[in-house]
């Protein structure tokens, strides 16, 4: 720093400078040298005649000495730019060209990726130029902050949110197609056979059914969704009786139709009352019930045992299916997961996440215990007594 | 119509025979299967392709690979939104995207059967 300053003798930089009582500029060299983001200095010729060490770590350089001197271009030479569509950087746009020919505020997010790696880094790049009373002496100062979390985060954000779209769209389709199916069906019995009200009043319930598994599944999205944000969900909490609520969801699912697994229901306890929020629970227990099913094979047994235990009611489902790899374990609770051997089996994996969200919000848990091959089972643990997290003021399980 | 809901099963079944076609309906590729080989012999296979048990991917294979089926067309019936390259991956004739009108069972019946 100091060497650009005395290579122009008597022309000071029209830049502001610290007070020569304070002596902090002394420590200047020390400060540019600290700074997290990378700092150049570049004369007209566009010769590097200063870089601190952040940049030549980002040049893939070992030390700020290895850089100073070199030309620009053969810096930059060493890697390919890329703009933010992926495409190649068009040179011209470069912030330091923009400031030797008078933009103010030049600024580019550029993608570096070096020949011959993967991993590529984005930076701000910010170019000034720092005018002299020569203007052949005239400077341009880069500076080059790295965004490489941000980017890849925001990434993700984007990527996960692409995903609950096209699965959120996917799972309507199939009570949709049963609401339009039941309604041609209808319409055509009314021509065919107009005096059939009995099968045209079973369609209409069937339209009716359909139309509310699609409501629970826009009320799930909605509740995923304010989970994710970290937004309160609407709980609505009342007295319940946990044995009666899930042996109402075991008959359900063991009444379906072409259902050969074989339910079974222990409770130590005649009821086990508490407050919860019957429509949410009532869908994580459908949830983990259906899960048992389509990941056991049909003909084998799904055990649902209920207790209590320190101050909570507890279920287990327990099935004989494929089971869940140690790895998958720690993954399945989160959005849109599917197990590696779950291909092929209905279902979008916004189950287990909203579950967990939705238990959490009740001051419960959901936890897993599965042997590859011989089964899994889920257990659901609520508190009896309201938690302070309970009400959905506060989202114990974000996402 | 190899599809697992029972509700579009009975729908898409119900709307075929309302065309006039014979259909016979299986929940997943293992009935299936079994309703070929006692037998019955379909000019297309509407199939879903996620189903529990024997999916529609292991079910398209099984019957490419066994000479008795090979030239059976499939129509893929599915609610993926990347249905056409799942259709193309499999071979399938054609692919029907959930929801759809139902008169397309009977064109697709129709454009694979007049052979």
């Amino acid at each position: 720093m100091s060497d650009l300053i005395e290579a122009d003798p008597g022309r000071a930089p029209s830049a502001p400078q610290a007070t020569p009582s304070s002596g902090i500029e002394s420590l200047l060299p020390a400060i540019v040298a600290a700074v997290a983001d990378g700092i150049t200095v570049l004369d007209r010729s566009g010769t590097v005649l200063f870089a601190n060490e952040a940049a030549a770590r980002m040049m893939g350089m070992d030390s700020a000495s290895a850089v100073i001197g070199q030309s620009s271009q053969s810096l930059t030479d060493a890697f390919e730019l890329l703009d933010d569509e992926g495409e190649a950087f068009d040179l011209a746009e470069m912030p330091d060209r923009r400031a030797w020919a008078g933009e103010p505020e030049p600024e580019a997010v550029i993608r570096f990726r070096r020949h011959g790696h993967k991993d590529d880094r984005w930076s701000l790049v910010r170019a000034r130029l720092l005018r002299r009373e020569r203007r052949e002496s005239d400077l341009v100062v880069t500076s080059f902050h790295d965004i490489t979390r941000l980017v890849l985060e925001a990434q993700d954000a984007v990527r996960v949110r692409d995903e609950f779209m096209a699965i959120a769209s996917h799972d309507m389709r199939t009570p949709l197609a049963a609401v339009r199916g039941y309604a041609q069906l209808a319409r055509r019995h009314l021509v065919d056979q107009p005096h059939d009200l009995e099968a045209i009043d079973r369609w209409l319930a069937d339209i009716d059914e359909s139309a509310g598994r699609l409501t629970g599944l826009v009320s799930e999205f909605m509740d995923i969704t304010l989970l994710h944000g970290g937004n309160p969900v609407p709980l609505q909490l009342q007295r319940l009786d946990l044995v009666e609520l899930v042996t109402e969801r075991v008959r359900e699912h063991q009444g379906s139709e072409g259902q050969t697994h074989m339910f079974g229901v222990s409770s130590d306890a005649s009821e086990i009352i508490g407050f919860w929020d019957p429509v949410r629970l009532g869908r994580v227990v459908d949830n983990v019930l259906g899960n048992a099913v389509k990941f056991s094979p049909g003909g084998t047994r799904v055990e649902v045992r209920l207790w209590t235990e320190d101050g909570c009611g507890c279920v287990a489902v327990e099935d004989e299916g494929i089971g869940i790899s140690e790895r998958d374990q720690e993954l399945i609770f989160g959005p849109m997961f599917r197990a590696s051997n779950a291909r092929g089996v209905a279902g979008t994996g916004l189950g287990l996440a909203g579950s967990r969200g939705i238990l959490g919000l009740m001051g419960g848990e959901i936890t897993v215990n599965s042997q590859l091959g011989k089964g899994s089972s889920f257990t659901i643990r609520l508190p009896l007594a309201p938690t302070a997290a309970a009400g959905g003021r506060e989202s114990s399980a974000r996402q | 119509m190899v599809e697992d809901d029972p509700s579009l099963r009975e729908i898409y079944a119900s709307a075929l025979r309302s065309f006039g076609h014979d259909v016979r309906t299986a929940s997943d590729g293992t009935a299936a299967l079994a309703t070929l080989n006692n037998g019955w012999r379909p000019c297309v296979v509407f199939l879903d392709l996620r189903m529990p048990g024997m999916d529609g991917w292991e079910l398209s294979r099984r019957l490419r690979e066994d000479e008795r089926w090979s030239a059976l067309p499939v129509v893929v019936v599915a609610a993926h939104f990347r249905i056409d390259q799942e259709a193309a991956e499999i071979g399938a004739v054609a692919w029907l995207q959930k929801p759809f009108d139902l008169a397309r069972l009977d064109q697709e019946t129709r454009a694979q059967c007049q052979t």
